[in-house]
């Protein structure tokens, strides 16, 4: 999209964004103006409603101390300005000055990324000298002040860091196209518009995990998606995946990356027109086959339309349909999506399949994660255990008995150290059953377990299908005899069977006050937890347009001891 | 293509187009400041796929100058 149409769209965008914009700001020793519209265009098109300002010109660690009305800064610190000059002076500065220098800004990063670190996210771009060094043949001075800053911050155990390769963003948009250096030496601005446009599409997988909007599951079409060529028509024989023939290969490639994905945590779906037992050859015996079974969490292998078969997907995961990515080669599929489920995001395979791998880093990229945990590398099979059990609640008239069957156990952590990654990723990920929905960096819940005044109950699931690991986390403030509830939430792989209640149940024999009082702050998705707190027999105090508070008065609650087939238990981390 | 530097113009300084007259300048324009002026040559050389070089970058001094430049680059 050409710049001048970025600049009017953004503006529209902000005029129907609602609510709170998530402030970002832009600490730089040069002049990046451009980005500012650039980055908040492609975060709000993707519904996040960013706000980016810029800080003072040059003033990085000063202004690093005043970011706390900031959600995220970014740090773009350029090597060339470090000290003026820096790019042709290096080979010349005296050998004390230049490891006075080393020093000065080892010290001014350390100190900067220390006062940023309660900030949900902190991007850093890492040195580079390719703007200024790409053409030479020898290693120069700058190429090492750049490496050796580099080694530096990447040390850095800072956890809210996240850093981004220059270099990546350089070679995307070219060298010449990268830099444009009319502005540099009069007014210190280096980089072209296209640069920042490829720097926005980089840095805002990076961002949108923080606004809740996390891909989950991938699914694929088959014929000429996942293999190519037709199986009805060119049966299993006639089509290609393989690694030795050369239309083959890319789809061998494709299948190889669905597989990594997999591996770490993505749900990989297929959907397709065919017939199924014929699909579920491929899957077991072609030889050729990457993406087995193993790696695929559900299969809607048929003739009705995608748009059902998708939806129903999403049901028997109960995950949003907003939360899936959709790869097919029919315009016509990928049309009746985006008409019928538009929250779906839906890619179309390159007709020039030698393309289809290199575009598919892009796919890639919208399943990045802040954190991974041991939760994510599990999920496959936790979400085939779901699909299991979906199944057999069919064959359960009664719920109860069913619910009695599962042999549920839950266990509690209260103020887990070692949970710090999970609790953090939990307040940013649920959305449906989230009471109050604050979301919380992994420095913030590291912060409220160092307070005496917060207790943080982290809740593990599991029963005769498997493991659901930490899927459950409640944050309460004490005071004196009274506790609030700040946040409450459970992951929706869990909810549908009274979990809820024994949990509840536990932390308020847990806290041991006379008092509690709690609040639901509704959402666009969290409507199903809207009587949550009336269902527990709390009382609402006061009523606004989108909350209610609550109180409760401990002796008149009334214990869930009924809920027999949960079977609770007080959990320890070794 | 004058309309066209016009509705670049008023995307650029954040106005309406109707504000934007052939004598416009800096000086009437809360928007038009060094910053927003090496925006206008982005947005310009994107539209017209040309490249001003930095006398022609301090020249663009109102619209008709915009007009005259643009006009004799794109030829």
């Amino acid at each position: 999209m050409k710049y001048s149409e970025i600049l009017s769209r953004n503006k529209v965008l902000e005029k129907n964004m609602e609510g709170q914009p998530y402030k970002i700001r832009i600490l730089s020793n040069i002049i990046v103006h451009q980005l500012k519209e650039i980055l908040e265009y492609s975060l709000r098109s993707e519904g996040m409603f960013a706000s980016v300002e810029m800080g003072n010109y040059d003033n990085i660690l000063q202004d690093s101390l005043t970011q706390s009305d900031c959600d995220i800064t970014i740090i773009f610190w350029e090597a060339a300005n470090l000290t003026d000059g820096l790019e042709y002076k290096a080979d010349i500065l005296p050998e004390s000055v230049y490891i006075e220098m080393m020093d000065k800004t080892k010290a001014e990063i350390q100190m900067c990324l220390s006062n940023l670190k309660e900030k949900s996210l902190v991007i850093f771009n890492l040195f580079s000298s390719m703007t200024f060094n790409a053409r030479r043949v020898e290693r120069n001075r700058f190429d090492d002040i750049v490496s050796g800053l580099n080694d530096f911050l990447k040390a850095t155990e800072n956890k809210n860091v996240r850093f981004t390769d220059l270099n990546k963003i350089l070679i995307q948009t070219g060298q010449d196209a990268s830099i444009d250096l009319r502005n540099y030496y009069s007014s210190k601005a280096l980089y072209s518009v296209d640069f920042f446009r490829n720097y926005s599409l980089h840095v805002k997988h990076l961002i949108l995990p923080l606004s809740g909007k996390v891909n989950k599951a991938l699914i694929f079409d088959c014929d000429n998606t996942l293999w190519s060529g037709i199986l009805g028509e060119d049966g299993e024989d006639g089509i290609k995946m393989g690694g030795t023939t050369s239309k083959g290969k890319p789809f061998e490639a494709v299948q190889s990356m669905a597989a990594a994905l997999a591996r770490q945590g993505v749900l990989i779906g297929l959907c397709s027109k065919n017939n199924a037992a014929d699909v579920e050859e491929v899957l077991e015996k072609h030889r050729d086959q990457v993406l087995k079974n193993e790696f695929i969490t559900i299969k809607k292998i048929n003739w009705s339309d995608k748009a059902s078969n998708l939806k129903d997907m999403a049901e028997v995961l109960n995950i949003g349909t907003d939360s899936f990515v959709f790869v097919d080669d029919s315009e016509f599929e990928l049309g009746l999506i985006n008409k019928e489920l538009p929250a779906v995001k839906t890619f179309s395979v390159n007709t020039k399949s030698y393309l289809y791998p290199s575009d598919f880093n892009e796919i890639v990229n919208h399943f990045y994660r802040l954190n991974r945990t041991e939760e994510d590398l599990k999920k496959v099979q936790m979400y085939k255990d779901q699909a299991k059990r979906e199944s057999s609640k069919e064959a359960f008239v009664d719920i109860q008995d069913y619910l009695n069957s599962l042999e549920i156990e839950i266990e509690i952590f209260r103020d887990e150290t070692s949970l710090i990654p999970r609790m953090a990723q939990l307040t940013q990920k649920t959305n449906q059953f989230n009471l109050t929905t604050k979301r919380y960096s992994e420095s913030e819940i590291e912060s409220m377990l160092l307070s005496k005044s917060f207790r943080l109950y982290a809740l593990s699931v599991k029963d005769k299908y498997g493991d659901s690991g930490i899927t459950g986390l409640a944050i309460v403030e004490v005071k004196d005899e009274t506790a609030n509830i700040d946040s409450l939430l459970m992951s929706c792989r869990i909810i549908g069977r009274n979990i809820e209640y024994r949990f509840l149940d536990y932390i308020l024999a847990d806290l041991k006050v006379k008092q509690i009082h709690a609040a639901y702050f509704s959402t666009k998705k969290n409507a199903q937890v809207a009587d949550f707190y009336e269902k527990m027999s709390f009382s609402p105090l006061e009523k606004g347009e989108n909350f209610k508070k609550y109180q409760l008065e401990i002796k008149d609650y009334k214990h869930r001891d009924d809920i027999k087939y949960i079977r609770v238990t007080n959990g320890r981390k070794d | 293509m004058e309309e066209k530097i016009r509705e670049i113009m008023s995307a650029v300084f954040q106005c309406p187009a109707d504000q934007i007259g052939e004598t416009t300048s800096a000086d009437d324009l809360e928007n038009w400041d060094s910053l927003s002026h090496m925006n206008l040559v982005s947005a310009l050389e994107e539209e017209f796929q040309i490249e001003f070089t930095d006398d022609e970058i301090t020249e663009l001094l109102n619209t008709q100058l915009i007009i005259h430049i643009v006009g004799g680059k794109v030829g």
